[in-house]
């Protein structure tokens, strides 16, 4: 089979979760666009370099970050705001709190809404927005993860206990916010 | 297991995300079983990642993205085509089908002066072939699974059920389609490649027999009535499926375009 049609067959079924992981990292639709047209032109180019057999998926977003951080990256990298211990610590608080002050409550923990859920994610540094993306929505293994972002498979690790964390903390927030777990804003 | 042996935080995250073997995940959920407080900090992640998960997973792409990208494509064989003289890409010039392009715009000139008002049917479908093989007309979603055109045509005002069909077994893939219309007609077009970069080109819209001029070689296959046309290079191959008329046009040879759509036509 000749090589335009190889690449359509591999590549093209992944352009919903490329445009997907190109809008999450960019925020902008028109970025978006770039990002997946640039990610599909230079993954042509090279589809020699791809291993068939091997997830494509994972290459195309190889290069897709890439893409991201060279050329469409406007913020800084910020910094995680929140120490490790202060995480862990308000993580840990969240997750005794509501049981110790709703004795009477049903046990089952009110739903996330998808809006809340893309708030709190939004919120999130790039860092771990990115292994958030490329593990939990995506399926990428930790050692797939780590080759697209280039970094240690033990940071892939770490970023994504510290998100799902920070999320778990943002999102337990809103619900008190919006009066779900009542009790728990006056434990404090 | 970690040296936090009490409470084997690493290890939870690792069932949770399916990385550990049969011992150890056994070794770990026999844990959450007598540890409240691991068994809650597993729940509550399981939690975040599902929905995350949900919330966050990919939405329908526009569908301009996916015809832009395969543009893209096809620009970059041009280009490496140009760099690469003696090549035969698909979708692209090679002098038997410049040829053929100008036989069949002087064909379409000779019909306009003749008739004014609009060209046949076959000439129309014979047209909308050469567009999409010079890259004039693009497809509006690449898809390679014969559902999800059937649901991007739904949802973009095809009223009619459509028929895309798998020819894989036939070597020939599918690329995508777009909503086109023929003779003002709104039509489901979809595109397939096959070995050697044969395209085939395959649309549907609501019509019937009457609608094709004379001058068909008429075949009968399964109690169904093929009307075949020939316009330079190509085969055009119309067959009715209910109210709705089908057409497979190729440039691939005469017979096997004929043999494909007796292959697919539904009986009504």
């Amino acid at each position: 089979m000749e090589k335009r049609a190889r690449f359509e067959a591999a590549a093209l079924p992944h352009l919903k979760a490329a445009y997907n992981m190109a809008l999450r990292l960019t925020r902008q639709t028109e970025d978006a666009r770039d990002v997946v047209q640039e990610t599909y032109l230079r993954a042509y180019r090279t589809f020699d370099n791809f291993r068939p057999g091997t997830n494509c998926k994972a290459w195309l977003f190889t290069i897709l970050y890439s893409i991201f951080v060279n050329r469409y990256r406007k913020e800084k990298r910020e910094p995680a705001t929140l120490s490790v211990d202060e995480l862990e610590e308000k993580f840990h608080r969240s997750l005794v709190a509501p049981e110790r002050t709703e004795p009477g409550a049903t046990g089952r923990p009110p739903e996330w809404t998808d809006r809340e859920v893309e708030l709190a994610f939004d919120e999130l540094p790039e860092t771990f927005r990115e292994v958030v993306l490329l593990v939990d929505v995506e399926e990428l293994t930790y050692d797939e993860a780590a080759a697209a972002l280039g970094c240690p498979i033990g940071t892939i690790r770490s970023r994504l206990s510290r998100a799902r964390k920070a999320l778990y903390v943002a999102l337990e927030q809103y619900a008190r916010r919006t009066g779900y777990l009542k009790g728990a804003s006056e434990q404090k | 297991m970690s040296s936090e042996s009490d409470h084997p935080r690493d290890e939870i995250q690792d069932l949770l995300d399916g990385r550990l073997d049969g011992s150890e995940r056994a070794r770990v959920e026999q844990h959450l079983e007598t540890c409240r407080e691991c068994r809650r900090e597993w729940q509550t992640l399981a939690r975040v990642k599902s929905a995350v998960a949900t919330a966050l997973k990919a939405k329908d792409v526009p569908s301009d993205v996916a015809a832009e990208t395969v543009a893209a494509l096809d620009r970059e064989d041009r280009t490496e085509e140009s760099r690469r003289p003696g090549a035969v890409p698909a979708l692209r010039w090679r002098p038997a089908a410049v040829l053929a392009l100008a036989a069949a715009l002087a064909a379409i000139a000779f019909l306009v002066l003749r008739d004014e008002k609009s060209p046949t049917v076959p000439d129309a479908v014979a047209r909308d072939y050469s567009a999409l093989r010079e890259g004039k007309l693009h497809l509006q979603i690449g898809a390679d699974e014969p559902r999800a055109l059937q649901r991007f045509f739904a949802a973009h005002g095809i009223a009619f059920k459509t028929n895309v069909f798998d020819l894989g077994m036939m070597g020939y893939r599918l690329l995508g389609g777009r909503v086109h219309t023929v003779r003002g007609r709104p039509s489901a077009l979809f595109v397939y490649r096959g070995e050697q970069n044969k395209i085939l080109v395959c649309q549907m819209f609501e019509g019937s027999e009457r609608d094709l001029p004379r001058g068909a070689e008429v075949r009968r296959h399964g109690g169904i009535s093929f009307f075949v046309y020939r316009r330079d290079a190509r085969t055009l191959v119309f067959w009715p499926e209910g109210k709705v008329l089908c057409v497979l046009t190729s440039d691939a040879d005469a017979e096997e375009v004929i043999a494909l759509a007796f292959a697919k036509a539904v009986p009504t």
